[in-house]
C-alpha cells in the first residue's frame, strides 16, 4: 500500500485543562492523498472541525492534541514545532473556512490578501507575485482580474469572496487543502458553483482535498471517499458508492435516511431519535449506543474494533463484526 | 468638496450655538468684569467709571451682537481684564498650548501603542491582567496630583528641571520645548492609560474575528498577524477616541497649566471666567469649539482613509 | 517586527524625556547688570494708573508713577514732584512748587501743565476728595489748588499719579516719572521693569526687576525652592519648606485689619450685645497661632498698627477672651441658646477660610452654630461688598491711603462702601468734625475717638494684623514695609556684599 500524503493515526484531541480533560476527538484514523477529494461527514459538534484544525496546528486556546499522530509527507505534525508548522501553513497545507463574509481583512485589497501566502513563503519580486495573483484570480473563475485585484472585500459578494478564499488557499500550490464547511453559508445556486469550481481546481492542480461538511448531499456530489464521524469517533469509512449505496453503520443509515430528497415530498421528515451527548459524557463505549435501535450489551462498554467490509469499506460496529466482517489489525 | 463645505457649515453653527449658550450663562452668574477688576476696595464710582469706559452698560444682548459681528469680520475686540486686544493675547498663548498639546499627543502615542501591543499576547494571561489593573488605577489618578508628583520627583528630587521656570519661546526655543515636556507628561500619562485600555480592548475584539484565523492559516506568525492585520482594524475605533482627546488638550489643559505655571490658553480661560471678561471668554470658547470640531473632522477624514468601507464617494 | 517597533518607540520616549532634562533655572543673569526676579500670583488689573484699582497693581506701579508727594514707610509723606508747599489758614488754598528737571519715561520734560492735567484725571477717576477741588492755577512753576471746603489732610491724597498730558497710551505702555520704567508686560507671564537712567532722585541699584506671574501659591513656593525667583510673599506654613541658608524671611505689617465682618442688619446681629458677645468669644491669640503659625499682631481697631501715627493703642486687646461674659451678653439679648450664623468667605483667600474655621470652633463654645460657605470672588463682591446678601464674612480691608478719614469713611452711614450697614449718628458727627479740624493734634485725637466708637459699638469682630512675610534671597537686602497697598519698593533693594 503506498504511503498516503496525510495519515491521522489514533488521533485524540482534549478540550480544557485539568488532569483529565474530556476528549472531543478520540482515537480517529484517517487517510488522504494523491489528489483525492475525501469527505469527512458528521453532525455539528462531532469534532470534525477540531480534527481539521489540528492538522496545521491551529487548535484554539485550551484545546490540544492528546494522543496519536498526524503524518504528513513523512513528518509527524503533532510533534512538529510551531516554526515548522508555520512553514507549511499557507504553502503546503491550506484551509478554507465557512464564513466568507468575515474571513477576509476588510481593510486590505483583495489582491494583496491573495499575495500574502506568496510573500510569507518567499515567492520572488513584486512583479512576479502580482502575476501569480492575477493568474490565480483567473483560475478561480473571477471576471476582470485587474478590478478584483484592486477591490476591497466589502465590494464582493459572498460567492466571490469564497472564490478569493480558494485563491488564497491554492496560490502556493499546496499539496493538501482542508475545506471546513466552505459552502454552508452560501445560498444554493452559489453553493453548487463553488463546488463545481472546487472539483475543477482539484482536477487541474492535483491538490488533495479534505472536505468537511454536515451536508451529505454535498459530500455525495463531490467526494470519492467518505469518513463518517459521530461524537469524536469515526464510525464508518468507504467510497462514496459504498457509503451511500450500502451503509453499514446504524448512524450512517440514519443520517442518509434523514436527508430530505425530492421523492420524499409531502412526507414527514425522518430524524434520528435522541441527541448528541455532551463531550464530557462521551465515555469508553460506542457513543451512538444510546440512540441505536440495534445496540447490544457490549456497545456501551468498549468501542468496537474496526471491521473490514471490503478493501475500501470499514465500519466500527459490533453488529457489523458479528455479521462476519474480518477484524482489521490496528497498525 | 461638499463634505468639507458641510463640515464648515456644521462648525459655524456649532460655534454660534455654543457662544450663545455662553452668553446666556454669563447672564445668570453673579459678578461682572468691572467689579472684578476694581477689587473689593474700590468705590462704586470707580467701578462705574470702569464700566462706562469698557462699554459694559449696554444690555447684554447688544454686547453679544456687537461681539458676534466683530468676530465674524475678524475683529475680536479687547480684553476687558488685560486691556490688550484679544487677538494678540491669542497669538501669544496659542503656540504655547499648541506645543503642549503636540508634545502630549506624541507622548500618548509613543507610550500607549507599544504598551497595548505588548500586553495583548494572550487574553486573560498575566500581562493582560496586570495591564488591566495598572490602567484602571492610572485612569483614576487626577492630573493635578500627577502634576505635583512629577514636580516633586523630577524637579525637586532629581533636579531635572526647574518647576515654575517657564522659558518663553523668544528666549530659547529649545528651553521652551524642554520645559513643556514635564507638563506634557502630566497631561499624557492619564490619557495614555485610557488609550491603552481602549486599544487593548479593540485589539482583543479584532483577534476574535475570522480574518485572523485566515491569516494564521496562511502561515503568519502572531507578530505579523498583530501588526499587519489586527492593528489597523483596532485603530479605527481608537482614532475616534484619540480625536476626542485631541479636542480636549487643544482646548488647553487648565489644571496642568496652573500646576506648572504655563501661560497657555487654559490659564487664560480660567482668568477670563474669574474676571468675567466677556470678549476674551467668548473668543476662547469659540476657539475651543472650533478645535473640537476640527479634531472630529480630522478623525472622520482619518477613518475614511483607513477604512475603505466608509469612504466618502469621491 | 513587533520588537523593533517597541524598541524604536521606547527610544523615542526616552529621547523626549532626556530633552526635558535641560538647563535648570539659572540664578540671576551672569551679566554685570543685576536682575532681581520677584514672584507674584496676581495679575495687574490695568496698566493705566487711573483705571487700576487692585491694591497689588498699585503696589507694583509705585515704582513707575509718582505724585506731588510720596508715601513714607511711617505713613508720613515725602516731597516728590513737588519740592515744597504752603497752605493758607483754613486749609482751603494749597500752593506747590514743582520740581524742575524731571523727565517722563518717554523723554518729555515735566511741566506744571502736566500736574494740572493729572489732577484732572484723578478727579475724573473719582479719587477721594478730588471732587472738592474748585480751581487749579499755574504761575511759573508754582501750582495753586483751591478747595471748596477745608481739608487739613489734603496732602495725603496728593500721592495721585502725575502723567504727561499729551500721552494717551497709558493702558498699553504706561509712562510716569518713577525710578523704574515698565519695559514689557506679557499677560500671565511677567512684567519687566528697568531702571530709569534719568531719574530725578537717587539712582536705584538693581538694573532690572522681572516680576514673574505664577499660577498659584504652590508654584511660588516651588519656584523659590528651585531658585527660580529671588523673592516672593509666602505664608507662615510654607516657611519650613524653604532653605533657611538661602532665604531671609522679612516680616512686614500688613496694610489692613483682618475682620470677622458682621452684617449689622441681620437679626441677631442688630443687637450690640450680640456683637459684643462674639467679640468676647473669639480668641485672637489662637487664630494667630493656628492660622499664622505665630506670626501676626492682635489688633481690634478698624485702622491698623502700620498707620502708627493715628492708631489707637488702647485697642490692641479691646475685648479680652471671656466666654462667661459672652454667654451672659447673649442671654441678656435674648439668645440664651445661641443662634445659627452663616459666614460667607471668598474661596481664593486661604487665610480667611482657615481663620473662619477657627472662629467656627470658638463660637461653638457659646452656642453659636456657625457654618462656612465658600464662594468665588465675584460672588463675594456681589453678595457681601455690594449687596446685603450675607450674615457674616471674613476679609481684610487693605489700606489705600495714609489719611485715616479715607479708611474710616466706610463707617459713616451715607457711605456706599459701608457693607457693615452700620449707622451711628455719633460716629457721623465726630467724623465730620474731624474732617474740618484744623489743629493737627486735635485731629489725631478725633481719629482715635472714631476708632473707639467703632470698637465700643462692636461693628464687627476686629481680629488681627496679618503678618506679611516675604522670602528674600540672601544675596539681596533692603525690603521696606509700607502702610498702604502692597508696595514693593524696588529702588530700596540692594545686593549684599
Amino acid at each position: 500500500m503506498e504511503t498516503k500524503l496525510l495519515a491521522l493515526e489514533n488521533l485524540s484531541i482534549a478540550v480544557g485543562g485539568g488532569k483529565n480533560p474530556p476528549l472531543a476527538v478520540r482515537g480517529i484514523s484517517l487517510e488522504a492523498g494523491g489528489g483525492e477529494l475525501v469527505g469527512l461527514a458528521g453532525e455539528s459538534g462531532c469534532g470534525k472541525s477540531l480534527t481539521a484544525l489540528s492538522i496545521p496546528g491551529l487548535l484554539p486556546e485550551g484545546v490540544r492534541i492528546a494522543g496519536g499522530s498526524i503524518m504528513f509527507g513523512g513528518t509527524d505534525l503533532a510533534a512538529e514545532s510551531e516554526r515548522g508548522l508555520r512553514a507549511l501553513r499557507g504553502s503546503d497545507i491550506t484551509m478554507v473556512f465557512q464564513e466568507p463574509m468575515s474571513s477576509l481583512n476588510p481593510l486590505m485589497k483583495v489582491g494583496s490578501q491573495i499575495a500574502e501566502p506568496l510573500r510569507l513563503h518567499g515567492a520572488g519580486s513584486r512583479a512576479e507575485i502580482r502575476a501569480r495573483v492575477l493568474e490565480m484570480i483567473e483560475k478561480v473563475e473571477l471576471p476582470e482580474p485587474e478590478r478584483i485585484y484592486k477591490a476591497y472585500p466589502h465590494q464582493l459578494s459572498g460567492g466571490q469572496r469564497q472564490r478569493v478564499m480558494l485563491a488564497i488557499a491554492l496560490v502556493c500550490r499546496p499539496r493538501l487543502l482542508i475545506a471546513d464547511e466552505p459552502t454552508t453559508a452560501l445560498d444554493a445556486a452559489v453553493q453548487s458553483q463553488i463546488l463545481e469550481l472546487l472539483k475543477r481546481l482539484n482536477a487541474s492542480l492535483g491538490t488533495t482535498v479534505l472536505f468537511i461538511s454536515h451536508d451529505l448531499n454535498v459530500i455525495r456530489s463531490l467526494c470519492s471517499r467518505v469518513y463518517v464521524m459521530y461524537a469524536g469517533r469515526i464510525c464508518e469509512s468507504g467510497t462514496a458508492a459504498e457509503i451511500f449505496g450500502s451503509p453499514a453503520h446504524e448512524y450512517t443509515k440514519g443520517l442518509i435516511a434523514s436527508v430530505p430528497r425530492r421523492e420524499m415530498r409531502g412526507m414527514p421528515l425522518l430524524g434520528i431519535p435522541g441527541r448528541v451527548p455532551p463531550v464530557e459524557k462521551y465515555g469508553d463505549g460506542c457513543p451512538f449506543a444510546p440512540r441505536c435501535a440495534r445496540r447490544t450489551g457490549e456497545c456501551g462498554k468498549r468501542f468496537p474494533e474496526v471491521s473490514r467490509l471490503s478493501d475500501t469499506h470499514f465500519a466500527s460496529c459490533y453488529r457489523v463484526a458479528s455479521r462476519g466482517g474480518e477484524e482489521r489489525d490496528d497498525e | 468638496m461638499t463634505f468639507l463645505l458641510k463640515r464648515l457649515a456644521a462648525a459655524a453653527l456649532t460655534v454660534f450655538l455654543v457662544s450663545a449658550l455662553t452668553f446666556a450663562a454669563f447672564n445668570i452668574i453673579p459678578g461682572d468684569a468691572a467689579s472684578a477688576m476694581a477689587g473689593a476696595d474700590a468705590t462704586p464710582e470707580q467701578v462705574e467709571q470702569i464700566r462706562e469706559k469698557l462699554g459694559m452698560n449696554r444690555p447684554l444682548h447688544t454686547r453679544y451682537a456687537g461681539w458676534l459681528k466683530g468676530f465674524v469680520s475678524g475683529d475680536l475686540g479687547d480684553s476687558l481684564r488685560f486691556g490688550t486686544p484679544v487677538a494678540s493675547l491669542l497669538r501669544e498663548k496659542l503656540p504655547v498650548t499648541m506645543t503642549l498639546a503636540g508634545l502630549s499627543f506624541a507622548m500618548i502615542l509613543v507610550i500607549s501603542f507599544p504598551l497595548a501591543l505588548l500586553t495583548t499576547r494572550r487574553e486573560n494571561g498575566i500581562t493582560d491582567r496586570a495591564a488591566s489593573a495598572v490602567t484602571t488605577v492610572s485612569v483614576s489618578v487626577p492630573n493635578f496630583f500627577l502634576g505635583v508628583l512629577i514636580i516633586w520627583v523630577f524637579s525637586l528630587a532629581l533636579k531635572l528641571f526647574t518647576a515654575g521656570a517657564y522659558v518663553p519661546r523668544e528666549q530659547s526655543a529649545g528651553g521652551f520645548v524642554a520645559y513643556l515636556v514635564f507638563p506634557a507628561l502630566a497631561v499624557a500619562l492619564p490619557l495614555s492609560a485610557m488609550v491603552v485600555k481602549f486599544l487593548r480592548s479593540a485589539i482583543f475584539e479584532q483577534k476574535r474575528e475570522a480574518y485572523v484565523r485566515t491569516a494564521y492559516s496562511e502561515g503568519s506568525s502572531s507578530g505579523r498577524v498583530l501588526s499587519r492585520h489586527v492593528l489597523k482594524n483596532a485603530v479605527i475605533p481608537t482614532v475616534t477616541f484619540l480625536g476626542m482627546i485631541i479636542g480636549d488638550i487643544l482646548g488647553g489643559s487648565i489644571v496642568v497649566e496652573q500646576v506648572f505655571s504655563v501661560p497657555g490658553l487654559g490659564r487664560l480661560l480660567l482668568s477670563a471666567v474669574n474676571s468675567r471678561d466677556f470678549p476674551l471668554l467668548q473668543t476662547l470658547v469659540a476657539y475651543v469649539t472650533l478645535a473640537v470640531v476640527l479634531a472630529n473632522t480630522l478623525v472622520d477624514i482619518a477613518i475614511s482613509v483607513i477604512d475603505p468601507r466608509i469612504r466618502v464617494a469621491a | 517586527m513587533k520588537k523593533l517597533i517597541t524598541l524604536l518607540l521606547s527610544l523615542a520616549l526616552l529621547a523626549t524625556l532626556l530633552a526635558g532634562c535641560k538647563e535648570k533655572g539659572k540664578p540671576a543673569t551672569e551679566d554685570p547688570a543685576v536682575t532681581l526676579r520677584y514672584g507674584v500670583t496676581t495679575e495687574p488689573d490695568s496698566l493705566d494708573p487711573f483705571l487700576a484699582a487692585g491694591a497689588d497693581t498699585k503696589g507694583l506701579f509705585f515704582n513707575v508713577f509718582e505724585g506731588l508727594f510720596k508715601v513714607g514707610t511711617d505713613g508720613g509723606l515725602n516731597p516728590a514732584i513737588a519740592t515744597d508747599y504752603t497752605v493758607n489758614g483754613d486749609s482751603t488754598v494749597w500752593t506747590f512748587t514743582i520740581r524742575t528737571g524731571v523727565k517722563f519715561h518717554n523723554g518729555a520734560e515735566l511741566t506744571p501743565e502736566d500736574v494740572e492735567f493729572s489732577l484732572g484725571k484723578a478727579a475724573e477717576a473719582g479719587y477721594y476728595s478730588f471732587d472738592k477741588i474748585a480751581d487749579v492755577a499755574i504761575d511759573g512753576n508754582v501750582v495753586t489748588v483751591s478747595l471748596s471746603e477745608p481739608n487739613p489732610e489734603f496732602l495725603t491724597v496728593l500721592t495721585s499719579e502725575v502723567v504727561p498730558k499729551d500721552y494717551a497710551d497709558q493702558a498699553s505702555a504706561p509712562v510716569g516719572t518713577g525710578p523704574y520704567k515698565l519695559e514689557s508686560y506679557k499677560p500671565q507671564e511677567s512684567l519687566t521693569f528697568v531702571r530709569n537712567e534719568e531719574y530725578w532722585g537717587a539712582e536705584p541699584e538693581i538694573d532690572t526687576v522681572v516680576v514673574q506671574i505664577q499660577a498659584s501659591q504652590t508654584a511660588l513656593v516651588t519656584s523659590l525652592q528651585s531658585g527660580n525667583i529671588d523673592a516672593a510673599t509666602v505664608t507662615a506654613a510654607s516657611i519650613d519648606q524653604l532653605d533657611a541658608s538661602a532665604y531671609d524671611i522679612v516680616t512686614q505689617n500688613s496694610n489692613g485689619p483682618q475682620i470677622f465682618v458682621l452684617n449689622n442688619t441681620y437679626e441677631p446681629l442688630t443687637d450690640v450685645r450680640v456683637r459684643q458677645a462674639l467679640n468676647y468669644a473669639v480668641n485672637r491669640r489662637e487664630i494667630i497661632d493656628i492660622v499664622g503659625s505665630g506670626y501676626g499682631v492682635q489688633s481690634e481697631s478698624p485702622l491698623f498698627p502700620g498707620l502708627s501715627k493715628y492708631y489707637n493703642e488702647n485697642l490692641y486687646d479691646a475685648y479680652p477672651t471671656d466666654l462667661e461674659t459672652a454667654r451672659s451678653l447673649l442671654a441678656a439679648a435674648g439668645y440664651p441658646n445661641g443662634f445659627d450664623l452663616e459666614i460667607k468667605i471668598p474661596s481664593n483667600y486661604d487665610v480667611h477660610v482657615q481663620t473662619g474655621e477657627v472662629i467656627v470652633s470658638q463660637l461653638q463654645k457659646i452656642g453659636v452654630n456657625a457654618t462656612i460657605k465658600t464662594i468665588d470672588w465675584n460672588t463675594w463682591l456681589d453678595d457681601v461688598n455690594k449687596g446685603a446678601n450675607y450674615q457674616a464674612s471674613v476679609i481684610t480691608i487693605s489700606g489705600r491711603s495714609v489719611n485715616p478719614l479715607v479708611e474710616l469713611k466706610r463707617y459713616t452711614s451715607t457711605s456706599s462702601s459701608n457693607f457693615f450697614h452700620y449707622t451711628s449718628a455719633e460716629f457721623d458727627d465726630v467724623y465730620s468734625r474731624a474732617g474740618s479740624e484744623l489743629d493737627a493734634a486735635k485731629r489725631v485725637s478725633l481719629y482715635k475717638e472714631l476708632q473707639q466708637i467703632v470698637s465700643d459699638d462692636a461693628v464687627s469682630v476686629y481680629l488681627l494684623d496679618i503678618a506679611g512675610l516675604t522670602a528674600l534671597n540672601k544675596s539681596f537686602t533692603g525690603l521696606l514695609s509700607y502702610p498702604i497697598y502692597g508696595i514693593i519698593d524696588f529702588a530700596a533693594l540692594k545686593t549684599v556684599g
